[in-house]
């Protein structure tokens, strides 16, 4: 216990008598582990963005569809809503919004030109809790409202292949729920720009009634889309659905399902984000090492006096293990409140690419603005990593300090 | 493009080369089976049944159609919601007038690749159909009994260039007189996709033809599209004015 005591001690005293190289030590913990919180929180931050504007746009959190659906994508596949669980999810404090869809395929005709589109039939009230399409209106259009019938909002791009304009009249061709042709004549009241190059080119909105009278739905619908107040009430929400609805003809998916590309992305991201943690650390690593041990080089004579009186090489490893112990604690809680104001900087002010929405579109990213997420999870493993990389590579030095020959490190200068 | 697609392929379906009887090879058999269900014109009568998972829809059409200028005209006459929709498609381009909105909608072909009316036949199987003859290269394999019938089996695999969809179409054509009993459509992994079946051989138009024809898809045994030819007329002239805008667009 004394000993204890005194080691300690001693190590305190060690660590402020060479104020520079502890500093030094100090800034490679700080700048290193705060780096290494802050690249995180921006993936953290970056994917949860990238999650929420899919979400948004139009998927939802959560879809209900008559079981197989999803993987067959045909309008043969429609569930009767089921009014008791529509209203339970509406006093569902963690449902933002619940909307009901009527999907199918189709093909528009505006003049000699033709171009294949997805048809969504949607309650223009419900919708706007769940997506975010009618705040992507050009100036010049319009959403739709409760009232309309015989009204479509479609993508900037399909309406530039088609040569439509906001009040255009398109002819629309499908097939109905019966199998029989269904066509309808519709006027453009608004175009979206969703940024979303798949909406943008093939996304049509009609009203939900005028969809179930042009498909004959006869009161069917394709989904019911949930949008939730957090996205990590997910599987909950999912669980209570599922178990008011029958798993033998009614499929309840989450995002992750419903968008397993972006998971995929988001993944692969992450890997890419590990192997940077990892080189990092080992930075972090060496960096330790390397201070810690020219401290224990530049004191072999005062290692040789300490074993000559009498100090026992256990003794000596443990005052080196707890002056690098001091050290990294410091640095870590520096380095964690520094990582944590950077990446809170970064959270009120994201990093925003809009200037090159065009060029990130390309690649099928739609998020423009990333902001940055310090998550407990990400400090305290960040600061427990360094603090075991730290002790692990003090003990190298620590040991080479206590095997000294006491006469012969005395002499040395 | 099904409908239409379905069509064509009856369309296809009709006049023949007599059949003969000394040894052939694969090749000389499928062009006979070809040549003994299609004509130069054809106008044909149709029922075409869609069974899909919720409904069984039954449409009746009347097609006119000269192969040699790539023309086909069909019009809907049953059931009564879509009667009068009709089909103009002059090479690949095909125009479809819809009654209810009183105009025509041009399709281009990339766009009849996918189901129109639910039915199993794809634009396609009618479109790359004419080529079968010129875009595989055919082995003879043997006879055996399809359904009944005595059948010679063809084995047919696509050209190195050529642009097909199927990696493997097995043929049967009857022994007798050539006529097609089956085909089965592979893809490139050699698993069955669609089959395509032939019965109710009756003598129609002149000729002996398979009047009743089945697709299949694999996996989908619930669903499938059959089509009943119920009249069809061979090689008899075609006035001009069938495949017009002004026929398609006729009030």
């Amino acid at each position: 216990m004394a000993n204890a005591r005194i080691a300690i001690r001693l190590a305190w005293r060690n660590v402020w008598r060479n104020t520079r190289r502890t500093v030094l030590t100090l800034l490679t913990i700080l700048v290193g582990s705060a780096m290494i919180i802050l690249m995180n929180a921006f993936a953290k931050g970056g994917h949860d963005q990238m999650i929420e504007d899919a979400v948004a746009s139009n998927t939802g959190h959560i879809q209900v569809h008559e079981k197989g659906y999803w993987e067959n994508r045909t309008i043969d596949y429609a569930l009767k809503p089921d009014g008791a669980l529509l209203d339970s999810l509406g006093k569902d404090a963690r449902v933002r919004g619940a909307s009901m869809r009527i999907h199918a395929d189709g093909l528009l005709s505006f003049g000699n030109t033709t171009a294949g589109a997805m048809i969504q039939g949607v309650d223009p009230e419900a919708e706007k809790s769940v997506s975010t399409l009618h705040s992507s209106v050009l100036p010049g259009g319009r959403y739709l409202s409760p009232d309309d019938r015989k009204s479509i909002v479609m993508g900037e791009t399909l309406a530039k292949n088609l040569g439509a304009r906001t009040g255009s009249v398109v002819a629309l061709i499908s097939q109905g729920f019966d199998g029989s042709i269904a066509a309808e004549k519709l006027t453009v009241a608004g175009i979206f720009r969703s940024g979303n190059p798949e909406y943008d080119m093939a996304l049509v909105l009609m009203p939900l009634a005028q969809a179930d009278e042009t498909f004959t739905m006869v009161g069917y619908v394709h989904s019911i889309t949930l949008r939730l107040a957090s996205p990590s009430d997910t599987a909950a929400v999912k669980a209570l659905i599922a178990q008011k609805t029958d798993p033998r003809g009614i499929e309840v998916m989450g995002w992750d399902e419903l968008m397993p590309e972006l998971v995929q992305f988001i993944v692969m991201d992450d890997v890419s984000c590990y192997i940077f943690d990892f080189i990092l650390f080992m930075v972090v690593a060496f960096g330790i090492l390397n201070t810690i041990q020219m401290s224990v080089f530049e004191r072999t004579r005062e290692f040789g006096v300490m074993l000559s009186i009498g100090t026992t090489p256990g003794q000596v490893v443990a005052m080196v293990l707890v002056e690098s112990f001091f050290i990294a604690l410091l640095g870590i809680a520096l380095g964690c409140a520094a990582g944590w104001g950077l990446s809170y900087y970064f959270q009120v002010n994201p990093i925003d690419y809009s200037d090159y929405a065009k060029e990130m579109a390309v690649w099928g990213v739609t998020t423009v603005t990333y902001p940055a997420d310090a998550t407990a999870l990400n400090l305290s493993m960040t600061a427990l990593i360094t603090l075991a990389l730290a002790m692990m590579f003090s003990v190298f030095p620590a040991r080479r300090a206590s095997r000294l020959e006491p006469v012969q490190a005395i002499r040395q200068l | 493009m099904k409908i239409p697609a379905s069509i064509m392929l009856a369309a296809m379906t009709i006049l023949g080369l007599s059949s003969r009887a000394d040894a052939v090879t694969a090749r000389e058999i499928i062009e006979a089976s070809e040549g003994a269900v299609r004509g130069d014109t054809q106008v044909s009568v149709y029922a075409i049944t869609v069974k899909a998972r919720k409904w069984t829809r039954t449409m009746e059409l009347k097609s006119w159609e000269v192969r040699s200028r790539k023309k086909s005209f069909a019009e809907i006459y049953a059931p009564a919601k879509d009667a009068g929709n009709r089909f103009l498609l002059i090479d690949q381009n095909m125009r479809h007038y819809v009654p209810e909105l009183q105009q025509d909608i041009k399709i281009s072909p990339s766009m009849m690749l996918q189901a129109w009316m639910g039915s199993d036949f794809t634009n396609d199987d009618i479109v790359k159909e004419s080529s079968i003859t010129v875009d595989y290269d055919h082995e003879l394999d043997g006879t055996g009994t399809v359904d009944g019938h005595e059948c010679y089996r063809v084995v047919l695999t696509p050209r190195p260039e050529a642009a097909v969809v199927w990696g493997k179409i097995v043929y049967f054509a009857r022994l007798s007189d050539y006529l097609p009993v089956r085909q089965e459509f592979y893809n490139e992994h050699g698993a069955l996709k669609k089959t395509l079946s032939y019965g109710n051989f009756a003598f129609m138009g002149g000729r002996t033809i398979p009047t009743w024809y089945k697709m299949q898809t694999s996996g989908r045994e619930d669903q499938y599209t059959v089509m009943e030819i119920r009249d069809a007329l061979f090689n008899t002239p075609i006035p001009d004015y069938i495949f017009t805008i002004q026929n398609l667009t006729r009030r």
